[in-house]
């Protein structure tokens, strides 16, 4: 037999795990052996002595403490393992809003683009109402010095204003000949093709 | 999320581009009529004024007998033209068209009751704007205004509001 053979045996003798037959076996190779009975008998002496010293199984004290410790543990240590997960942003609980939020801001938008469309460049227009409280005949304002003017409100309704200093028109104008348009006033030309559009 | 921002940004510049073709301006409202009559006055002989001169309405005749302060033994028409009152825009009238050399420019300032309305008179001559003026005129009443002289009389703009629109609230 070799040597691992007895000392296998040797260990499941003294842990009591051989089987009867091995066991008759053993006690027979112990009596003819001096020197295995030897070192089976230390054996089994240490093994008695362990046995005695050491508790084979002992109840950790706080066991309810400790299981709750062990779980977190664990539970730390499988977080660890896992994927970082995004924070949750506050908005993310809104996400049924962004439709109607989306629609809203569109119609907005066209609706301001419609108001800049509408913008008029020389002003809003006219307020209603109101009077002027001047009077029907106002103010003359003269773009040249030597003008004067009478305002004279007539009883019908009608308003008469005589200018006078005016530089006569020259006679032999009559009307007829087309002026060039180089000079034409400038609201004038922006009226005739606001016409045209 | 950022294929979604981009989408949205430029769903909004398409919105606001529609609204902007879409939004008509206001200030091209048409609130009312405004004609507007050259008419040559003198005590001489009135046929000097030429081939444009036409006989002046015996409406218009009368019209003008009535005016004290103008008295003119002659009268002729000499040109018109019709213009809309565009509520925020500054209209024109060139009565001797095609010739520009007398113009009227009027632009509405505010309402003063259902008929009538403050407008913004400027008289230009040979291009350049001589006066301005901000009468209050009526709805069917005449603005004349005794001009320049010319061909041994006087031209007079006689500028009548024919129509005023209610304003719509």
């Amino acid at each position: 037999m070799k040597k691992e053979q007895y000392e296998e045996l040797m260990v499941k003798f003294v842990d009591g795990e051989l089987s009867a037959s091995e066991r008759e076996q053993f006690l027979s190779m112990m009596a003819e052996d001096e020197k295995l009975a030897a070192e089976v008998d230390e054996m089994v002496s240490v093994s008695r002595m362990l046995s005695e010293e050491i508790v084979s199984s002992q109840e950790p004290p706080y066991p309810d403490f400790f299981n709750s410790q062990l779980m977190r543990k664990v539970d730390l240590d499988m977080e660890a393992r896992t994927p970082v997960k995004r924070a949750k942003r506050w908005w993310s609980g809104l996400k049924w809003a962004w439709v109607p939020a989306g629609a809203l801001a569109l119609v907005m938008a066209f609706f301001a683009g419609n108001k800049l469309g509408s913008t008029n460049p020389q002003g809003s227009g006219i307020a209603g109402g109101g009077s002027s409280g001047r009077g029907e005949a106002s103010a003359v304002y003269f773009a040249v010095e030597s003008v004067q003017a009478e305002v004279i409100p007539d009883s019908g309704g009608n308003i008469v204003i005589k200018v006078e200093g005016l530089n006569p028109i020259r006679d032999e104008i009559d009307f007829v000949t087309v002026s060039s348009e180089e000079d034409l006033p400038a609201g004038f030309v922006e009226a005739k093709v606001r016409e045209f559009r | 999320m950022k294929r979604f921002g981009f989408v949205f940004l430029m769903l909004s510049g398409l919105f606001f581009s529609a609204g902007t073709l879409v939004g008509k301006d206001p200030a091209l409202d048409s609130i009312g009529q405004m004609r507007v009559k050259l008419i040559y006055g003198t005590d001489g002989d009135a046929s000097v004024a030429g081939e444009i001169a036409k006989k002046l309405s015996e409406e218009d005749q009368k019209a003008l007998g009535k005016i004290k302060s103008i008295q003119f033994k002659s009268y002729r028409l000499l040109g018109q033209d019709e213009s809309a009152i565009l509520r925020g825009y500054e209209n024109w009238a060139s009565p001797l068209e095609p010739s520009t050399e007398i113009l009227v420019s009027f632009q509405p300032v505010k309402r003063v009751g259902k008929k009538k309305l403050e407008v913004l008179l400027a008289y230009w001559q040979g291009k350049r704007k001589i006066f301005s003026f901000d009468p209050t005129m009526s709805v069917g009443k005449t603005l004349y205004m005794v001009g320049p002289k010319w061909r041994n009389g006087r031209l007079i703009l006689a500028l009548t509001m024919e129509k005023l629109e209610v304003e719509k609230k």
